[in-house]
């Protein structure tokens, strides 16, 4: 049961209601899609490993949110204790891609003292013909934002992996600079169990059971 | 009781429908998610048709109070067209049904609006009762008490906090466990049971034994049997959790991959034994 993983990336996904964010997350996480899903109520919860480079692994947890304002007092404790995001707009859907600058600013008020790595992602690209939202749009507004923009379908598995995979890369990329560090009381990032390597009387003083999958 | 709900019902529709989609799919797409982004040309589209026009209205609302109310029957709709669809019960007709009853409660509760998780809540009871109006009825009654479990009502925190105390009393070694991830925020894999009532946990058949279940507790044994129906829960599964040492996040997941499969007559024989055991605890104090 247990999985040895280099370091573990806490995720959250946001965005407005019936954008797709649990079916995005599920098609990463499960493999599959389905047609119709609940609302989500409050915040949910997945987690993967994915394989960076040949051998290093890493752990992500993903935090699902509810899209609708009312749940904000709840999803909004999940921003602090995350290091990358994705922030999720549907492409036939304008107002989806309004509120994104909004999104961020909920995200980026309730992170301090730390930052959010966002991934912007524009969702249901399998629905071209509906479309309000161009890809160069888009592009200029995550530009503006200094994120990277990818265009998903979780229905027909178009970038999902990609969407995922980029923003755990840039976020290895950043821990292993230094840029981002790991801290104690801070969940984004944790250090995973390494074979052959101590973990600090002080980890095991604290009761991490940071091996465990 | 029902002329007049029937009588509110048309009176709304005929307000609601001067936006030229009506209920249209469409319209979906226009709900502003964020508070500060109302939209204007909606408001305008109403106000053209909704001016004072009292002679044959007996009552006439405020601009403001129509435009909130367009706000949520966006997000109802939102909601209903994917409330339980697997179901053999929501054909579109029904489906109707469950959308007039959540206009109506949201009408009359305004102040609050829809909020998602409602129709989850309304959805087992319409198809139990299958008429919109005493559907609309005991909706409205189970609000009453479910109302301060959304994030307005602020009652979470105290469901976490008696899960905590009781985990503490009747478990000591979960307990530990779960100490160990720190404070009781992280109970947080027992929000939605707590939200809807166990709704999402277990199968239709299965809800209608447990709600009545609660709703009967209430006269008969405990007012919190919730709470006793969710340390069940927690401890029908305390040996796996305690074997695989699980933190707070394993636990969610575990739970989450746990829904529609629970044994509930067994959960539920155990939650009948918990309410027994603490009462017998509090008398021998």
């Amino acid at each position: 049961m247990e999985t040895i993983w280099l370091y573990q990336f806490r995720l959250i996904v946001i965005g407005d209601s019936t954008v797709g964010k649990s079916c995005l997350i599920r098609r990463f996480t499960e493999g599959r899609f389905a047609q119709v899903s609940d609302p989500t109520v409050g915040v949910d919860f997945f987690s993967r490993l994915v394989e960076i480079e040949p051998g290093k692994r890493i752990k992500l947890q993903i935090w699902d949110t509810a899209g609708q304002e009312r749940f904000r007092s709840i999803t909004r404790a999940y921003y602090r204790n995350s290091v990358g995001g994705l922030l999720l707009f549907d492409i036939t859907n304008r107002r989806s891609f309004q509120n994104v600058h909004n999104w961020l600013e909920e995200a980026q008020s309730h992170v301090q003292p730390h930052s959010i790595v966002f991934l912007l992602v524009g969702h249901k690209c399998d629905l071209e013909a509906q479309r309000q939202v161009t890809q160069q749009e888009a592009e200029k507004l995550a530009g503006a934002f200094g994120m990277r923009y990818v265009e998903t379908s979780a229905r027909d598995a178009i970038n999902v992996e990609k969407a995922f995979v980029d923003l755990t890369r840039t976020i290895f990329d950043l821990v292993r600079n230094g840029d981002i560090k790991i801290q104690d009381g801070w969940e984004g990032v944790k250090s995973g169990f390494v074979p052959n390597t101590v973990h600090s009387s002080e980890e095991v003083a604290k009761g991490n059971r940071q091996c465990y999958c | 009781m029902a002329s007049e709900e029937l009588g509110l019902n048309h009176h709304l529709d005929t307000a609601c429908n001067t936006s030229p989609e009506g209920t249209d799919l469409g319209l979906s797409e226009e709900e502003p998610e964020m508070e500060n982004v109302l939209t204007e040309t909606e408001s305008a589209e109403v106000g053209g048709d909704t001016k004072h026009d009292e002679s044959s209205e007996e009552q006439t609302y405020s601009q403001e109070t129509l435009d909130m109310y367009l706000i949520n029957l966006h997000r109802i709709d939102k909601d209903v067209r994917r409330c339980d669809r697997t179901y053999w019960y929501f054909t579109p007709e029904n489906l109707e049904k469950l959308r007039n009853i959540m206009c109506s409660y949201v009408w009359q509760h305004l102040d609050t609006g829809y909020v998602q998780g409602m129709c989850d809540l309304l959805a087992p009871l319409l198809v139990i009762l299958d008429d919109e109006v005493m559907a609309f009825s005991c909706f409205t009654e189970l609000m009453k008490r479910m109302n301060q479990n959304f994030p307005h009502g602020g009652a979470m925190d105290s469901h976490f906090a008696n899960m905590r105390s009781l985990i503490q009393i009747l478990d000591s070694e979960l307990f530990e466990l779960m100490q160990q991830n720190g404070d009781y925020t992280h109970f947080y894999f027992c929000y939605r049971w707590f939200l809807l009532d166990f709704k999402r946990e277990m199968v239709y058949d299965d809800v209608f034994s447990v709600w009545e279940t609660i709703w009967a507790a209430k006269h008969m044994s405990s007012e919190h049997f919730v709470l006793f129906f969710a340390l069940a829960l927690v401890e029908t599964y305390r040996d796996i959790i305690l074997e695989n040492n699980m933190d707070f996040t394993d636990i969610i997941k575990f739970f989450n991959e746990m829904a529609e499969r629970h044994n509930v007559p067994q959960v539920m024989t155990m939650a009948r034994d918990l309410v027994h055991k603490v009462q017998t605890l509090i008398e021998n104090k």
